[in-house]
């Protein structure tokens, strides 16, 4: 057996440090090197930043990705479920779910929540069919409000649902999933609105209108939920933290500090601050 | 005999004072009486032993020295933590306010250095104190560095961070005999065996823990650790890879015992349920059995506390609605008692094997 040394000790550790780093930069300059595979121009309706007040013992900023579901199953909701109607039970099975079973009894049903969630891709739309199709349904929402509240004061009443849609909701939506991210991309082949990241998939069985028992599934993760701010983006963010520290209220509010960001997303599928500026 | 390691030099200093009192005891009681020339002998060998222990391996000589051995290995355990503590929340204090090269190159150069100087203080520190500090920060810099790394570039998260982990600990823990970078580097071993596991199984590696099957294979690796590699010169090295071997067995059990919907098995909820309640008992009388076998006390313990919290979660079940409060503390009490009796005649029968 080998003898293990003071030498050999030093000379493993001194390698394990040196190469777990290099695979971890390796990985990063794959990553972002070439050309994105998606680029998308997104704002603080998309890139939510952190809770700073209190915090003054970490420095570093990240943006969180907020993202949405494209329509859904449940009505509940409309806007802003983790169940997508696209996610019905012949997407579930393509994504490898054992779907065969029925979903009559409550022991059928607990065998669907039983199964874990699965490594997938998702495509992401930024600004593209979906959010629109979402501006139509605020809109008749606005109207049946508009019908129930006739003759109460104006001032009352809170910011509809068009306006959220058009000046405070995301614009992005999980739109579809696939086990192979090439194919993914090929259906969706415009970079400057729809990424392709990692995510997770889980079924459930929900209840429709009639009560009915409904197959579906829900997205239970997005690999690139946090994006870290570079030092040279730094200026753009810390005004607007700093402003919305003083003002608690600013978060879901039309007067919140704006910006743009250029989100890309690599080889890797891992996304990156390319650019930011305030409005 | 030659003596090579600190635990052999502290164990034969042991029994020198063990017997110098025996010896005492018995000239104080006219038993045994040597003459002056033999207890100068017998007195000056051991001085000589003692002094060359305590030169090379830095032994504790006597009670005393040893009590204040435990004060400073408590003392370098809270300096450790705190060390390790106030490594990370420095980097997050600043960090935002640096470039990304400078980031990369402290956030290498940091555990690099620490660890070089954890090496360099293990050769001139005889007691080895510092160097254990010296290793925990060390451990604290390398966590931190892929931590950052991965916050740094977005990089999707993986289970290889924890077996790069479990190296380093494992390294650092062997190098330095620190018993808490051992239980670090098994923590990070277990999740990381048990998040493989859990990706055989098709499931994405950070839900691991909602299958508490997937641990299984963690906690035989963890027990026969021990059983093939050699720990002699580490001292409680084999009782820490068995008690979280046994951890690693008796708390996903524990888990699949009350909560069966979480096991991979598509059979009867109420089957695997009691399979598991069963399993526990008879993994935890195994464990007792094995630990008396093998002069085990730590498999004894673990064993013991495992057996009481299925017996007692059992008896929850059972009898928690139905039994006034009063009585299903006494039953309770009453098993403790019953389990002590049963104990103590294993004890006794034990003591007579030995004799």
């Amino acid at each position: 057996m080998m003898n293990w040394t003071r030498r050999t000790t030093l000379i493993a550790g001194v390698a394990l440090i040196l190469l777990t780093n290099m695979a971890a930069l390796l990985g990063a300059a794959y990553n972002q090197g070439g050309e994105p595979t998606s680029t998308l121009q997104l704002s603080e309706r998309e890139l939510q930043l952190p809770y700073w007040r209190g915090n003054k013992d970490n420095s570093g900023i990240t943006l969180d990705l907020r993202w949405r579901s494209s329509g859904t199953s449940n009505t509940v909701s409309p806007y802003d479920d983790d169940d997508p109607a696209w996610l019905d039970k012949a997407k579930l099975a393509s994504l490898g779910f054992d779907v065969s079973m029925p979903i009559d009894t409550d022991p059928q049903r607990a065998i669907y929540r039983k199964q874990l969630s699965k490594p997938v891709f998702l495509a992401l739309e930024f600004d593209g069919p979906a959010y629109r199709h979402v501006i139509e349904l605020a809109k008749k929402r606005d109207a049946e409000d508009l019908e129930k509240n006739e003759g109460t004061d104006p001032k009352k009443v809170r910011p509809t649902a068009l306006s959220q849609e058009l000046n405070l909701a995301s614009r992005l939506f999980v739109v579809d999933a696939g086990l192979d991210s090439e194919k993914l991309r090929a259906k969706y082949p415009d970079t400057h609105h729809y990424c392709i990241v990692r995510g997770q998939i889980q079924p459930s069985v929900i209840r429709d209108e009639e009560k009915r028992p409904l197959m579906t599934g829900y997205i239970k993760d997005v690999a690139a939920q946090s994006i870290n701010v570079p030092l040279e983006f730094r200026h753009v963010f810390v005004p607007i933290l700093q402003k919305r520290n003083a003002n608690f209220a600013y978060e879901e509010n039309e007067k919140r500090p704006k910006f743009d960001a250029t989100v890309a997303f690599g080889k890797r599928l891992e996304p990156w601050l390319a650019a930011a500026s305030s409005k | 005999m030659t003596i090579t390691t600190k635990i052999e030099a502290q164990r034969r200093a042991d029994e020198i004072n063990i017997f110098q009192g025996e010896l005492e005891r018995l000239q104080q009681g006219g038993i045994l009486t040597l003459s002056e020339e033999q207890k100068h002998a017998v007195s000056t060998h051991h001085l000589a032993l003692l002094a060359d222990f305590s030169r090379a391996f830095d032994i504790d000589r006597n009670l005393s020295s040893r009590q204040l051995s435990t004060g400073m290995r408590i003392a370098s355990f809270l300096g450790a933590l705190a060390l390790a503590a106030s490594v990370f929340f420095l980097f997050y204090q600043f960090w935002g306010t640096l470039s990304t090269s400078a980031q990369v190159t402290i956030l290498v150069l940091a555990p690099l250095g620490t660890f070089l100087g954890t090496m360099w203080v293990q050769k001139v520190d005889a007691t080895g104190y510092f160097s254990k500090l010296a290793a925990m920060v060390s451990f604290a810099c390398f966590v931190l560095d892929i931590m950052m790394l991965g916050q740094i570039f977005n990089i999707t998260p993986s289970d290889n961070a924890l077996i790069v982990w479990a190296a380093f600990g494992l390294l650092l823990a062997y190098t330095c005999e620190l018993r808490l970078l051992l239980a670090a580097g098994i923590v990070c071993l277990i999740g990381f065996v048990s998040a493989r596991t859990g990706t055989w199984g098709g499931m994405y590696w950070l839900d691991f823990g909602q299958r508490p099957e997937n641990f299984f294979p963690a906690a035989l690796l963890l027990f026969l650790v021990p059983q093939f590699v050699p720990h002699q010169r580490f001292a409680g090295f084999a009782m820490l890879y068995r008690v979280f071997s046994l951890l690693a067995l008796f708390l996903p059990m524990l888990v699949l015992a009350n909560w069966e919907g979480s096991s991979y098995f598509d059979v009867d909820p109420v089957f695997i349920k009691h399979t598991y309640q069963v399993a526990g008992f008879l993994f935890s009388m195994a464990a007792i059995w094995l630990g008396i076998r093998h002069h085990w006390p730590e498999v004894v313990n673990t064993g013991v506390t495992f057996f009481v919290i299925f017996l007692y979660t059992k008896f929850y079940d059972w009898w928690w609605e139905s039994m006034p409060k009063y009585l299903f503390f006494l039953v309770l009490g009453l098993t403790a008692v019953l389990i002590l009796v049963i104990l103590k005649r294993v004890r006794a029968a034990q003591s007579g094997d030995l004799k």
